[in-house]
């Protein structure tokens, strides 16, 4: 039993961050066209969904919230009170708190309960606020009343009615009372009775032969509820069980406790409690532990968490197309292991056209399995919206967020991969790239500067580009940073992309450029590592006062890579086609020796740092000679080499086999493939290979 | 656990497991020497074909094999114990052991049979002795006439890695000063 619970607990959460996203987009999508009201229902229903089920799992705190947030919802949707940017914001920080409910849960943590109950006092605060006024305005006002007073009366009224069979001759509608006990509190079951009812020819239509059950939530005194049926209670069964309370005085807070009895106003509370800081920064401040530790632990405990959930929803359909097509193969495996046993010669036509089917089935089924791990980028986007708009309120910037693409479907663990990287990257765009208001405006632009998220495939990569109309990157900024630093010599004659190149180096940033709002541990070089580290590049375009442009490309999926097949003497090797810009044969007047630092060649005016492999590998090869051999010019960090091998022998798709699952990490491999022949060949790892053969110091200078 | 000093609990326990019931070694050949490990550990044996080297690794590590689909590192357990390469012949064979999740291929120059041994016929490995090292020695079986040294499996090939990947963590922090 336990097992089955925690496995629905799984698909709650699962369901319950849809459901959050779907809020959170709906919340802030409702700022900018206030009236929408499908997105206001979209919105509600979310709540609402979250609400039930975190009930049905005993989660009574992210109940409670929801609930609390639901009431504001519904006076939206009922227009008691206007959408206002206060309302949504109080709006996004409750669904803030719900998540870490949420997180808290899933972990089996202990929630900060005061971060939420200042939460809960806000939302009820903004609906008092709000709802108030109104209700004095126009008394009459009928319809549930929202959120009711957390007093220690509250508790579960149960009414057993059966109405008279007169009721509807004396004019009253069952309706009518349901309605108003609702506005007493909160109806919670609502049972109807039918077995009262006689067979359809003996029912008179005029007669009323139900009889009921209500649970009502509510502080109301036992005569006020009874008073609801005053007009109907002769004659009718009615009875009225006051349920116990169901909780004693619920265990308080210190801010409550200190608010009700008039010490401090809630604001107040909520104020201090915005002072606490996380455990890690207190040590830091303390200096018992340095930032990097603290980031280490914070991204372990992120890895943990991301280990726990771990599944993915499937259509159906697609379960069913792939099941289908395991039994076409699985025929067709019977049918070549039945030709096999009598086979002759003759039938040899016979046996490639099996074999030919068997192909096409296993081409199917890859196809299809890859496609299960397919999304849509979107939900990696889904968090930028918010994202921009915190951005924008605490940077004072105006802030407009577009995107497209958000179909463009990449492989599940990618799109979870570079979830951080491009968070980084909008960050620094909204941070650094766009500029104040003012200083827009004085340059002739707009005051509202955008940032552009944009998704594409592109052959069998998918680019993800995050564009800014801000001032641009500053080449002579980043050069005199860069030599201050130490990271370049000189850098006069650099090409504005090798310049453009640096602010990826580790330790690059500095004190001046990190603000709380970019001040996450994940630097620039870290963006890189992670995207390099799924085979994946960065690109940056810029132009000074016009904006910058960053393209990440990635391959669409971890499994498979193109990838260009090299011999050097006996083994092969596969370097991954993202890497490889060219292949050259150079005459040997392009080579050049550098004494103490290896071999460098003339390409086309630059001097690009030969490795070979065979010294790297400690290989037998054919050619020891570059001119007699073949270099293979790769790019890795923006900078070029040329990797000496034997030979070409092919480009094709290779299925990523794990080395470190038997074995461990070899230098300068980051994996291994099998061949159409059975054997095993290794896949280079370019920038481990750019940092075995120790090229660095030659590129830089 | 793979200290010397770890030693003497690891010969206790041993006995201690061994005492119950009879168990089965897989035996093979190195050279002109026996020896045997733990059948339970065994998952297959395997014919040799060629293997592809992987850079800069000890010279031991013959390379890794695909064994259906699966990418299996295979130690030359000859080398690993100091008797020279394994020259391939028709009897040469990979074992294939499941060790600590890993699976992992060793390669003997032939497999003969498998034993029943009682832990009485079990001695603990002597002090000195043969060309081996004797912290991969579980012990010294005594089956029919012949002696049997049976292997530490476990041992034998993680100790490799736990030094090796020490090596590479010394070389990337290296590589990260320099950088």
């Amino acid at each position: 039993m336990a097992v089955d619970f925690s496995r629905f607990q799984e698909s709650f959460f699962t369901e319950s961050a849809e459901h959050v996203e779907t809020i959170e987009s709906g919340l802030l999508g409702l700022e900018q066209r206030p009236n929408d009201l499908d997105l206001l229902n979209r919105i509600f229903r979310g709540a609402h969904s979250i609400k039930g089920n975190a009930g049905m799992f005993h989660f009574t705190a992210i109940a409670e919230l929801t609930h609390k947030m639901e009431n504001i919802l519904d006076d939206l949707r009922n227009e008691k009170m206007p959408v206002t940017p206060h309302v949504i914001d109080v709006l996004l920080r409750a669904l803030d708190g719900l998540k870490s409910l949420l997180d808290a849960a899933q972990g089996g943590e202990a929630a900060d309960e005061t971060a939420i109950h200042v939460l809960e006092g806000e939302l009820e605060a903004c609906q008092k606020g709000a709802t108030a006024p109104a209700r004095e305005g126009s008394l009459a006002e009928t319809g549930p009343q929202g959120s009711p007073p957390q007093a220690a009366t509250w508790r579960r009224v149960q009414i057993d009615w059966s109405a008279l069979p007169e009721l509807f001759q004396r004019g009253m509608d069952p309706a009518q009372i349901f309605k108003e006990l609702h506005e007493l509190g909160m109806v919670k079951v609502l049972h109807v009775r039918t077995d009262g009812l006689p067979a359809l020819d003996a029912l008179d239509p005029e007669r009323c032969y139900l009889s009921w059950r209500v649970e009502l939530e509510t502080d109301a005194p036992i005569d006020q509820i009874e008073e609801v049926f005053a007009f109907v209670r002769d004659g009718s069964e009615l009875a009225i069980l006051d349920c116990a309370p169901k909780k004693p005085e619920p265990y308080k807070r210190v801010g409550d406790i200190l608010v009700e009895e008039g010490v401090v106003t809630p604001e107040q509370v909520a104020e201090s409690l915005a002072k606490q800081k996380p455990l890690g920064e207190i040590l830091v401040e303390e200096k018992k532990a340095s930032p990097q530790q603290v980031d280490k632990a914070l991204q372990k405990q992120q890895q943990l968490k991301k280990n726990e959930v771990a599944s993915i929803r499937v259509d159906t359909e697609k379960i069913d197309k792939l099941i289908n097509l395991v039994g076409e193969l699985v025929i067709t495996q019977s049918m070549i292991t039945d030709l096999s046993e009598k086979f002759t010669l003759a039938q040899l036509p016979v046996l490639q056209e099996r074999i030919t089917q068997l192909e096409r089935n296993t081409r199917e089924i890859q196809e299809r399995v890859m496609s299960i791990r397919m999304m849509p980028i979107g939900s990696a986007f889904h968090r930028f919206p918010r994202l921009v708009r915190d951005l924008a309120g605490k940077s004072g910037k105006q802030i407009q967020l577009v995107m497209s693409g958000e179909e463009t479907e990449l492989d599940k663990t990618l799109i979870e991969a570079i979830g951080d990287p491009l968070t980084h990257l909008v960050r620094n765009s909204a941070d650094h790239g766009l500029e104040l208001p003012e200083d827009r405006v004085a340059q002739g632009k707009s005051g509202r500067g955008t940032i552009r998220l944009h998704a594409y495939h592109d052959g069998g990569n998918i680019c993800i580009a995050v564009e800014d109309d801000g001032r641009g990157l500053n080449r002579e900024k980043i050069i005199k940073k860069a030599v201050e630093k130490g990271i370049i010599a000189d850098g006069s004659n650099m090409s504005d992309e090798a310049v453009y190149q640096l602010i990826f180096r580790p330790g690059f940033s500095t004190a001046e450029t990190i603000t709380d709002v970019s001040g996450r541990g994940v630097g620039m070089d870290v963006v890189k590592r992670n995207i390099e580290g799924l085979g994946g590049s960065v690109d940056i375009q810029s132009t000074i006062g016009k904006g910058s442009r960053l393209t990440l490309k990635l391959p669409l999926t971890l499994a498979i890579i193109d990838g260009m097949t090299v011999r050097v003497g006996q083994d092969n090797y596969i370097i991954p086609l993202i890497a490889v810009t060219e292949s050259i044969r150079p005459k040997p007047n392009e080579l050049q020796r550098i004494v103490g630092r290896g071999e460098v060649v003339n390409l086309r005016g630059e001097w690009v740092p030969v490795v070979k492999l065979y010294e790297a590998f400690t290989l037998t090869p054919d050619f020891t000679d570059p001119s007699q051999a073949l270099l293979v010019i790769v790019e890795t960090d923006g900078r070029r080499l040329a990797v000496l091998v034997d030979e070409l022998t092919g480009q094709q798709q290779v299925v990523i086999k794990s080395l470190e699952q038997n074995y461990r990490k070899v230098e300068a491999i980051s994996g291994a493939t099998i061949l159409g022949d059975g054997q095993v060949a290794l896949i280079l790892d370019v920038p481990g290979l750019a940092k075995l053969a120790r090229v660095g110091h030659i590129a830089a200078a | 656990m793979t200290t010397a000093t770890a030693e003497p609990t690891e010969q206790r326990s041993i006995r201690t497991t061994y005492a119950s019931d009879d168990q089965q070694y897989l035996t093979f050949n190195l050279a002109d020497e026996y020896y045997g490990v733990d059948i339970l550990k065994v998952q297959e044996i395997k014919g040799y074909t060629t293997v592809t080297r992987i850079p800069n690794t000890p010279d031991f590590l013959k390379g890794v094999l695909n064994l259906r689909g699966t990418i299996v590192p295979i130690v030359d357990l000859r080398m690993k114990f100091g008797m020279g390469v394994t020259e391939p012949t028709s009897f040469t064979v990979v074992v294939v052991v499941n060790v600590r999740n890993r699976v992992m291929g060793f390669l003997v120059d032939a497999v003969s049979d498998v034993l029943d041994m009682n832990a009485k016929d079990i001695q603990a490995p002597p002090d000195m002795g043969t060309s081996v090292d004797v912290t991969f020695i579980a012990g010294i079986g005594n089956a029919q006439d012949r002696l049997v040294t049976l292997l530490d499996i476990d041992r034998v090939l993680t100790e490799e890695e736990v030094h090796v990947v020490e090596k590479i963590q010394d070389v990337e922090e290296k590589a990260e000063v320099h950088v």
